[in-house]
């Protein structure tokens, strides 16, 4: 059987690896990443925003930094940014390439976004992508 | 995935919770190759003795489960040398919308001539 794709994004990562007092949930990531039967992608920009947040929020030494990075780069969510003329459709309504590249990947794996971002979640409503 | 930790019911973030901390002795010379070999795969001291562990114990490749749980565990030693937050701090979500924006508003503002910042 294949396995079930899902996306996920920063703001579902960043709950999970960095957790705070009063944070957001990470709506099941947990479980979703370590499942044999389903498959969870995310765009490389991902990890670009986590590192962003980890290094304004927790004010990381640089080794610590490294060292974070190398560690998420080893979850199981398998990095591959969606065709560009993907994202350039859904720039075209709207989204910035930022959200666009959540979106476009979503479309080209068939799975929803996992996402805690109330803007990119209701662009995504309106085409049924997000969970 | 981890198991529940009583104080995450208060607010609190569990960043030592599930990690066994062990005291080995090591001859300094092969820490240092340890360390050498653990450089070279691209691992940490501790995900590299786990993984030579388990070829030598014969067991299975990792589940996805164990290489997070594994991945999580390092992570939070690596936030239990952090300084801890104080206060009150913005939702990742918010946090995340508003690194969004201000990219997308200076690609918006380079976008439009003459808008760009002053010389």
């Amino acid at each position: 059987m294949r396995p079930t794709p899902h996306v996920v994004d920063a703001s579902v990562v960043v709950p999970l690896i960095l957790p705070a007092p009063g944070d957001d949930d990470q709506l099941g990531l947990d479980a979703l990443i370590d499942d044999p039967d389903v498959d969870v992608f995310a765009p490389t920009i991902m990890d670009l925003e986590v590192l962003n947040v980890a290094a304004r929020r927790r004010g990381l030494s640089e080794d610590q930094l490294v060292r974070l990075v190398e560690a998420l780069e080893r979850l199981t969510i398998t990095r591959t940014d969606p065709d560009l003329d993907g994202v350039a459709r859904w720039s075209s309504r709207g989204l910035s390439a930022y959200d666009a590249s959540y979106a476009a990947l979503s479309a080209e794996v068939g799975g929803p976004v996992l996402t805690n971002d109330g803007g990119l979640r209701r662009a995504l409503d309106r085409d049924g992508l997000s969970r | 995935m981890l198991d529940a930790w009583p104080g995450a019911a208060a607010g609190y973030p569990d960043i030592l919770w599930g990690v066994k901390k062990v005291l080995v002795s090591l001859d300094e010379q092969l820490l240092e190759r340890i360390d050498a070999a653990a450089q070279a795969s691209g691992l940490s001291r501790s995900a590299w003795l786990a993984a030579r562990s388990q070829e030598a114990l014969g067991g299975p490749p990792p589940t996805k489960a164990e290489i997070n749980r594994q991945v999580l565990a390092e992570i939070r030693e690596i936030l239990a040398e952090a300084p801890p937050i104080y206060g009150p701090h913005m939702p990742a979500w918010m946090e995340i919308r508003r690194m969004r924006d201000e990219r997308a508003e200076r690609v918006d503002r380079s976008a439009v001539p003459g808008s760009g910042s002053p010389a």
